[in-house]
């Protein structure tokens, strides 16, 4: 082989090594280089798998306290197993309020306004109540756990004539009342949670907040409170107005003038309630009893004319003169400096008088309406009180009356039961029968073979008889 | 020209490698065992290196995987719930108490005004609710009026009263008062009455809510001013 052969040979072999290793570390390179970007991209998973894990404890709470409210949205909006209870509430309602249902039709609008997982239904009322029953049915249909709407109602008054006829007027109302029902197309399922028992208790305050937040808020409606039904004609037919009749502005200004004097009168009562010493107070109280006194006669006359016939006017000299005065009265019974024992004190003495009678302790009834006695003539004038002394006074008689009538001497010598013939009893000596009188204000009321009843001061007594009489018989 | 040695065995010339070719041969195999160390470090070195940091990296993976698999099914029980209480929230934002509604404005007439005092009654009631944005129909209240006096202006304070109360809140604006004096009625007192029509378009719910909360804002504000 010649040297150039030879070099030429020994240049190719070197070279295809060479060239073999290089190829080889070209591929490391490569696979090296794949190798690093997987790395970058595991890294940037990782990174941001830590960033989401980070997040799972704020949102594992987000899902308890979901889970735990979801139970309040089902009451709000609940399936469509619960339309059945909607009617049976709505029925429920009408009891309550006072309204009449004569009619309830599904308007069937299922699906036609779908709001994602909700499904609009409307049903269709037609009642009649006045408009402070319709407010009542609203109110309740508004405040319903259920979630119900009234989007539309028309009410058509009642006619004047009913109302002249002594009937109580009663509205025709056609509503429309709109409710959803859930139906989930997309089921949570529900990931396990561990601990969650525990988890949740730690969240109860946050579950109950938002419990809260998910209810709707209602508008309590708080009844007539003494407003006439602006759909009922308040006009006065004039063949029914009487001679003291007064125009509607007059009767609104005779109340309003009523009004101003109760108002007048409450302000005195704070004067006489922050009176500085006790003339002021004197004073003051002597000034409220001479208004209050005037004040009573003017209500005493306007009730005995009849002169309000304007719905309006009656109801405000009802709510804000009559109802005002009788609770000022109470003020002044129930007031420290009030004159005479007050209401609480008589009603005391009444029920403790009343307590010693039940137990036939009628001295201690006597006694303890003497304690009280004294001080009874100071309250007398009071229209309040005085029913209650007139009790007090009769309790007490009765005590008196038991306790004279087991003082007086009878010898009940013994009674006569023939059949067919009067009962006879043998009191004293004499022989008497029923309805015969056995000394002033004492009677016989029934003789029977026990004993005899007797007619005392108006109170009926007893007496029995033991056997072996004569003798002194036992009350 | 052929040379032809003629020396003995022991004299002649020893044979062997020339220089140069040795040398080539040395820097082949120099340069060629350099490639195969350098493929070696890389085959050995580095990539034993990254392959262990993959390694690593896989196995954390693998950890966190399980975490955020039950962190995506928790976000999407989550959308469900939160879907739900948005559409619930839009609904009931829509709704409008009629019970409050009618209630205020039984107020109004009751209060029969202050300076002079009216006589109003309807003879009917119609509310509708709609939620149309796109004309701006939302709805509305309408009822017949009636105004017992032969004063028009009496119908005047009582939509000016209106205006002044919490009824209005939810309501645009009155129309200005129209009507018709009635046929009279001398059976009744009062015998003269002017009928006239009562029309108010509700606010759109956001306004509504506008209103709400200003109210609310209103009634917290006037205790802490008293």
């Amino acid at each position: 082989m010649s040297e150039r052969k030879r070099w030429s040979l020994i240049a190719g072999l070197g070279l295809l090594i060479a060239g073999a290793i290089g190829g080889l570390i070209y591929m490391e390179d490569e696979n090296i280089a794949n190798l690093r970007n997987e790395v970058t991209a595991i890294t940037a998973k990782i990174d941001k798998g830590r960033v989401t894990v980070a997040k799972t404890p704020a949102l594992e709470r987000e899902v308890i306290i979901q889970r735990e409210t979801d139970s309040v949205v089902a009451q709000i909006l609940p399936s469509d197993d619960d339309l059945n209870n909607l009617v049976r509430n709505l029925r429920d309602f009408q009891e309550s309020s006072g309204a009449r249902i004569v009619e309830v039709k599904n308007k069937n609008v299922r699906n036609a306004n779908k709001e994602g997982d909700f499904d609009r239904v409307v049903y269709s009322l037609k009642f009649d109540a006045n408009i402070f029953q319709m407010l009542e049915f609203t109110g309740l249909v508004e405040n319903s756990p259920r979630f119900m709407s009234v989007p539309t109602f028309k009410l058509t008054a009642a006619r004047r004539a009913g109302e002249e006829k002594g009937e109580e007027p009663r509205h025709t109302i056609q509503m429309d009342v709109e409710t959803f029902v859930y139906e989930a197309k997309d089921h949570a399922k529900e990931a396990r949670i561990d601990s969650y028992d525990r988890k949740r208790d730690l969240l109860l305050s946050e579950i109950s907040k938002r419990q809260a937040e998910l209810q709707i808020p209602g508008y309590e409606y708080r009844g007539q409170r003494g407003r006439r039904d602006p759909w009922v004609d308040p006009r006065v037919p004039r063949g029914k107005v009487g001679t003291d009749f007064l125009e509607i502005p007059e009767q609104i200004l005779l109340v309003e003038n009523l009004v101003e004097r109760t108002q007048g009168a409450v302000v005195r009562w704070e004067e006489y309630t922050t009176s500085e010493n006790l003339i002021a107070q004197m004073k003051a109280r002597a000034e409220l009893e001479k208004v209050m006194a005037e004040l009573e006669e003017d209500v005493r006359q306007v009730l005995e004319s009849n002169q309000l016939t304007f719905v309006s006017a009656e109801r405000r000299f009802e709510n804000e003169v009559v109802l005002a005065l009788e609770e000022l009265n109470a003020k002044l019974n129930n007031s420290v400096g009030v004159v005479g024992p007050t209401v609480a004190v008589l009603k005391e003495a009444i029920d403790t008088v009343e307590g010693f009678l039940q137990q036939h302790r009628y001295d201690d009834a006597l006694t303890a309406f003497q304690t009280i006695e004294p001080r009874l003539h100071l309250a007398e004038n009071d229209v309040a009180r005085k029913p209650m002394i007139a009790k007090l006074r009769w309790l007490a008689r009765m005590a008196d009356t038991v306790l004279v009538f087991d003082g007086i001497e009878m010898r009940i010598s013994g009674v006569g039961l023939i059949e067919g013939m009067q009962p006879v009893a043998v009191v004293n000596g004499e022989s008497l029968s029923e309805g015969e009188m056995v000394e002033d204000d004492l009677f016989i009321r029934s003789i029977r073979e026990d004993e005899i009843e007797f007619v005392y001061r108006g109170v009926i007594l007893a007496r029995r008889i033991e056997p072996g009489s004569p003798q002194e018989s036992k009350k | 020209m052929i040379h032809i040695n003629l020396l003995p065995e022991e004299y002649r010339r020893q044979s062997r490698t020339p220089i140069k070719f040795t040398v080539g041969i040395c820097l082949a195999v120099a340069v060629n065992c350099s490639l195969l160390a350098w493929w070696s470090w890389m085959a050995f070195g580095v990539k034993a290196e990254v392959n262990s940091e993959l390694a690593v990296l896989t196995d954390t993976m693998e950890s966190i995987s399980p975490q955020i698999a039950y962190h995506d099914s928790l976000e999407s029980e989550n959308a469900i719930y939160k879907t739900r209480e948005t559409t619930l929230a839009e609904i009931t934002s829509n709704r409008m108490s009629w019970t409050r509604k009618v209630d205020e404005l039984i107020d109004v007439v009751n209060e029969g005004g202050s300076d002079e005092p009216y006589l109003v009654w309807f003879k009917d009631l119609s509310v509708t609710q709609s939620v149309n944005s796109t004309r701006g129909d939302y709805g509305g209240l309408n009822a017949s009026g009636h105004s017992g006096n032969g004063n028009f202006a009496h119908v005047a304070n009582f939509l000016e009263d209106l205006e002044a109360s919490p009824f209005i809140y939810d309501f645009s604006s009155p129309a200005p008062p129209e009507g018709s004096q009635s046929n009279r009625d001398e059976d009744l007192v009062p015998a003269e009455n002017w009928s006239f029509p009562l029309e108010l378009n509700l606010l759109s719910p956001e306004d509504r809510t506008a209103q709400a909360a200003m109210m609310a804002a209103q009634a917290t504000e006037e205790p802490s001013n008293e």
